[in-house]
């Protein structure tokens, strides 16, 4: 008797929960798998280039694009490139597969990243840089969410366009942007001729599993290994004019991957 | 219980001196509706001075939010949730400020901070009704394009070189300017001189009666289309003029100049144009259309079969004959409103002195029932010259917001003269001559026409409820004298000649025409969907006509029997009525028209009397559905009586030669006609793909056919018979694909025809079955820099008669159309065209016609705005061009020779002046 009246409470509190207005219901988005598409618009770039044939630079192309995912949760994120399903045209003329990731706490404000440099995967850590950012007023819809238009600049010069959505919780995007009120779902760098839009938001509010620093790569945490890297890194740079370590510094951490 | 305690804790905490150093923003964030807690909502603290983002929470589970440890200064704060209007406020914080905003309730609606960017992409193409409306912007176009390149490029819409529009397979005779029309309503004016970017959107419609467009109440199936072009706002004052001169530097010429001035409702425009080639400017054609608004014009022909016409689609042009032609237009015309629109006033005023001349030659070989073939070749000349003006003036008054007066009145006078030679001669099929002939003649006559028409239009507040009554005075006085020399000889079985007949006579016509029209018609709705729309109108007309034949060569003695004095008198009394009941997606519409007419006919001279009494009955209805967003379908079915024509019945006309003869038959009933027809339309806006096609089918019963009687000598004496038997079959359609990427327009069209007449020959029943198929595919591509168009027509057609087929009856012909064109460096524009007509030998005609007509043209524009344009062309250039035609029609073929011009080269000059007059607005 008892069982059948919860049952009939559960009932009518479902049915009643069903009937409460759209705005009760909005449900934000603490966990997803967002895939975001780069591309790159190289015909200007190659144009000049002496070396490639007119049909070759037809072949490549206006733009070269890459399919890059960023899983996140609650605090953390990861965002590393997704493996090419099919070989598109573009396939011949670039190369293999991208191993960088990025990796990110937000409660602890640091992050980890992979990169390769010169054909050696290298660990690098350091902080979440903090980035200055002028909301603006135009809308725009990514992936099926109203985005709202943010601009900051790095680099001193380099503008940087980005679009958020507060419908997300966590306050992260491509490419170690961070720091709007909500998940930054459209990037556009016009200095390099790239742009980043999200094209789908898949498991939502699915719990996420393979968040979590890259491992694989050499560390570079004491001065020594640090150092190996800078040589590397430096290789084929003029020796009678040597870049200053700050400069450099500030290239390998930088926010492009 | 427990939050009450938690929000008196929250007020606690804000008194709380311990922060009296730093200045905090605080609130909660509702639903103003709901009144339930916003949690998550965001919460942004923008810096007022650079819009730099300060600080950013999210609000708690209970809607709660903070900000503290601010510094002073101007702040937006800026609340967004998801699918609710942003909350924007300034705040103005001090050191030590505090600001608790309480419940901040939060709308849902999308409101914006400022401007909103959302770009909402209006549907390129959208079809409401039967309305087809195009969004300019969405069809690219060169910089300088005018409205005529605009309307090339949308899907359904056909301009062919000449200009003339085409809408979904039907004319489009009609364009208007945000409603009303531009200098008159050709088509070739406001296309010419429009640009592409001044206007908005394009509207398509079928073409109403004055009646449908207030009641809503389809009357007859539209033939017709209308454009509609909606201007942006700030293109709708400016000017226009034209200068243009050119010519071949010894006969050719074409000069003319036009000159408009249009602001708000006013317009104002002159003309004069004189040219001698006649195609090339089609401006002096669209100028010399200026008309006065139409009215509905009541109609009753001479046999008393009434109509109601839509407007005056009648060319109002002092046209001539063909040939060469020489033409002198010119005219003004005067438009503007007053009074916050309530009275509008037009006035046209149009003059014309024309005149042409043509040289022609025909051949022709028809089979008879009785074996024999006839083969007969003539020549001829002919010099036609026509002068005069016309003036029309309308005044609308907009009585009150519902009810309209308009008063239409308008006159014209006009004197044509004409002279001509022809000679031909007729043998059979063995060789010998059976007839020849030969005629000269000249004529000079003269008209003058008054008419109007006193309108009202009373619509009540009961929505679709109309009433409107129309007066309909008319006038009009023609009068002719001809003289004609006319020698015929007849030849016996053996080709000597016989005693040859020569009349040479003096013809004077003198004929009157008044009348007296009026029409009232009443629309009530009966529910919102069902709408009934009942009509009378009557039409009185008395009129004269004096027909006197005289023989020169007796002394100009009066010829009684070819001669006639008629008055007729005329009284119709029309009813009708039609449902119409509209569907969410469908309208259906029923009805009929009843004629009855009285008419009484008094031959002075012999003193006889004809009347006549009868009802005609027309019904219609139509279904029409809508096919998803943009298409349509409609089937229908028409019926109407026609009374056999005066002439039919009792022949007026004298005949000034032996060699025909007409004879009246007193007793013929009328005919029913029957019309089935059907019509689809698609446009598919992803694809890119628009479609259209109809079929129709016709019948006749007691159709009114003639039977002729030929004798030897290839004399024929006609009269008329009632008939079964006359069917028709028209079908056709066309569909299209745009390829907007890469600037591609594909089409192919198609028609059949199946007609099928009886008439009697001989006495023995001649069925005359035609039947023709023509295919168009048509390819173009659109550029920046070039564009290129190819059309090809395949026009395949069979004849066949019960009598016997001259040879197999069939033709075929081939016509292709390239042209294209390339802008070249320093503004120069290479043109060319080439029409390629082949016409192969086939069983009738052993001779292929195969001829191509290639004309091109360099152009340069000039000065900063491109105003001035010089041209050198060249027409024919490969000096093919023939006047040539040739039928093939069941028991006869034929081929016929025209005057032309040949190959020329003009060089002129063209000075166009348009702009707007932009006033600079701060948005």
């Amino acid at each position: 008797m008892k069982k059948n009246n919860i049952g009939f409470f559960c009932l009518i509190f479902s049915i009643w929960l069903g009937l409460q207005p759209a705005s009760a219901q909005m449900v934000f988005i603490k966990s997803a798998k967002i895939t975001f598409e780069k591309k790159v618009n190289i015909k200007e770039g190659i144009a000049n280039n002496q070396w490639l044939s007119d049909e070759a630079k037809e072949k490549m192309g206006k733009y070269r694009t890459m399919n890059w995912e960023y899983s996140f949760d609650d605090s953390t994120s990861i965002y590393r490139a997704k493996p090419k399903e099919s070989l598109g045209d573009n396939a011949f003329f670039f190369s293999s597969d991208n191993t960088d990731e990025l990796f990110t706490d937000f409660t602890k404000s640091n992050r980890v990243k992979r990169k390769n440099i010169m054909g050696e995967d290298f660990i690098l850590k350091d902080s979440i840089p903090r980035l200055k950012w002028k909301i603006m007023h135009d809308l725009r819809k990514i992936a099926g969410y109203e985005c709202r238009k943010a601009i900051a600049t790095i680099n001193d010069t380099v503008t940087v366009v980005a679009f958020y959505t507060d419908e997300i919780l966590l306050k992260g995007g491509p490419e170690g942007f961070t720091g709007l009120p909500g998940m930054i779902l459209g990037l556009a760098i016009p200095r390099y001729k790239t742009t980043w839009f999200a094209t789908k938001v898949e498991a939502k509010n699915v719990p996420i599993l393979n968040i979590a620093p890259p491992a694989k790569g050499k560390r570079t945490d004491t001065e020594k290994d640090f150092k190996k890297l800078l040589d590397l890194y430096t290789r084929y740079d003029d020796k009678k004019n040597p870049r200053k370590p700050e400069d450099i510094k500030k290239e390998l951490y930088s926010l492009i991957l | 219980m427990l939050k009450q305690l938690f929000s008196v804790f929250i007020f606690s905490i804000v008194f709380f001196p311990a922060l009296a150093q730093k200045a905090s923003i605080k609130g909660i964030v509702v639903d103003t509706v709901e009144k339930t807690k916003l949690q998550n909502s965001s919460i942004l603290l923008i810096s007022s001075k650079d819009s730099v983002l300060v600080k950013d929470t999210r609000a708690k589970a209970n809607g709660e939010f903070e900000f503290s440890n601010l510094k002073k200064g101007t702040y937006t704060l800026v609340i967004t949730f998801p699918k609710m209007a942003d909350f924007i406020r300034d705040i103005q914080l001090s050191d030590s400020s505090k600001f608790n905003l309480g419940h901040i309730a939060m709308d849902s609606k999308a409101t914006l901070l400022n401007e909103v960017t959302i770009k909402a992409q209006k549907q390129a193409i959208s079809m409401k009704g039967d309305t087809i409306t195009y969004q300019a912007d969405s069809f690219a176009v060169k910089p300088h394009a005018n409205l005529q390149d605009l309307l090339r490029r949308l899907p359904g819409i056909e301009v062919d070189k000449n200009g003339a529009i085409k809408a979904g397979g039907k004319d489009v005779n009609t364009l208007l300017v945000d409603g009303e029309e531009f200098f008159g309503d050709d088509p070739l004016l406001a296309s010419k001189y429009l640009k592409a970017n001044a206007v908005n959107e394009v509207e398509v419609y079928d073409k109403k009666s004055k009646s449908e467009e207030l009641t809503g109440i389809k009357e007859e199936d539209s033939k017709e289309k209308v454009i509609n072009v909606k201007l942006k706002e700030d293109a709708k004052n400016g000017y226009i003029s034209t200068t243009e001169a050119s010519s071949d530097l010894n006969k050719y010429r074409n000069v003319g100049a036009m000159a408009g001035v249009y602001k708000g409702k006013m317009k104002v425009a002159a003309f004069g144009f004189n040219n001698n080639i006649s195609t090339e400017s089609k401006t002096n054609n669209a100028m010399s259309r200026l008309k006065g608004d139409e009215y509905d014009v009541i109609e009753v022909s001479d046999d008393g079969s009434v109509m109601i016409g839509y407007g005056n689609n009648e060319d109002e042009d002092f046209r001539s004959g063909g040939g060469i032609p020489n033409i002198t237009t010119y005219g003004g015309h005067f438009s503007n409103k007053w009074k916050d629109n309530k009275v509008g006033m037009k006035l046209n005023f149009k003059g014309a002195d024309n005149s042409s001349f043509n040289e022609s030659t025909s051949r022709n070989e028809s089979l008879i029932p009785n074996g024999t073939t006839f083969l007969s070749q003539g020549a001829g000349r002919e010099e036609n010259r026509t002068t005069g003006q016309s003036l029309r003036a309308n005044v609308d008054l907009k009585l009150d917001s519902l009810s309209n007066l308009k008063v239409s009145f308008g006159g014209r006078q006009q004197r044509n003269s004409a002279n001509s030679f022809s000679s031909s001669e007729t043998k059979n099929g063995r060789g010998i001559m059976v007839n020849s002939n030969n005629e000269n003649g000249d004529s000079n006559g003269r008209s003058e026409t008054f008419n109007g028409n006193i309108g009202y239009v009373k619509k009540f507040k009961t929505k679709g409820r109309v009433l409107t009554v129309d007066l309909q005075p008319e006038n009009n006085r023609n009068n002719n004298v001809r003289n004609s020399l006319n020698q015929t000889n007849l030849f016996d079985s053996s080709g000597v000649m016989l005693t040859p007949d020569r009349r040479n006579y003096l013809n004077d016509d003198q004929a009157s025409k008044t009348s007296l029209a009026s029409r009232i018609s009443y629309t009530e709705p009966i529910s919102k969907r069902l709408s009934l729309q009942a009509g009378y109108s009557f039409k009185t007309i008395r009129s004269s006509s004096q027909k006197y034949t005289y023989n020169q060569d007796l002394g100009r003695q009066k010829i009684d029997s070819l001669s006639n004095f008629f008055k007729f008198n005329n009284f119709s009394n029309v009813g009708n009525a039609v449902l119409q009941y509209k569907g969410k997606k469908f309208t259906l519409r029923g009805g009929t028209q009843a004629i009855q007419t009285t008419f009484h006919l008094d031959d002075i001279d012999r003193n006889r009397q004809v009347s006549r009494s009868y009802v005609n009955w027309a019904p219609e209805t139509n279904l029409s559905y809508k096919l998803g967003r943009s298409g349509s379908i409609s089937v229908g079915y028409k019926g109407s009586t026609d009374q056999p024509d005066i002439e039919q019945l009792q022949p007026l006309r004298q005949v000034n030669s032996p060699l025909y003869q007409l004879i009246g038959n007193p007793n013929l009933r009328p005919s029913f006609n029957n019309n089935f027809n059907l019509n689809i339309n698609t446009y598919q806006q992803k694809s890119e793909i628009y479609a259209y096609s109809y079929l129709g089918y016709n019948f006749v019963q007691n159709a009114v056919a003639a039977s002729t009687t030929v004798d030897q000598s290839n004399k024929t004496v006609t009269t008329y018979v009632n008939l079964n038997g006359g069917k028709s079959l028209y079908a056709g359609g066309s569909i299209g694909k745009n390829f907007s990427k890469i600037h591609l327009n594909t089409n192919m069209g198609f028609n059949y025809n199946f007609n099928e007449d009886v008439s009697i020959l001989n006495k023995e029943l001649n069925k005359n079955s035609r039947s023709s198929m023509s295919l168009r595919p048509r390819v173009s591509i659109y550029h920046d820099k070039f564009s290129l168009e190819y059309n090809v027509s395949l026009n395949f057609s069979k004849s066949r008669s019960t009598i016997g087929t001259v040879n197999d009856g069939k033709n075929f012909r081939h016509d292709h159309e390239i042209s294209g064109n390339i802008n070249l460096p320093y503004h120069t524009e290479f043109n060319t065209s080439m029409s390629l007509s082949y016409q192969p030998a086939n069983a009738s005609f052993a001779r292929p016609v195969n001829i191509t007509i290639w004309n091109a043209s360099l152009s340069k524009r000039m000065l900063k705005a491109e105003e001035m344009e010089i041209k050198v062309s060249i027409s024919d250039i490969l000096g093919q061009r023939v006047g040539y035609n040739r039928y093939v029609n069941g028991n006869s073929i034929g081929e016929s020779t025209y005057s032309f011009i040949p190959r020329y080269v003009l060089v002129g000059v063209v000075y166009n002046l348009n702009g707007n007059f932009v006033k600079n607005e701060k948005k």
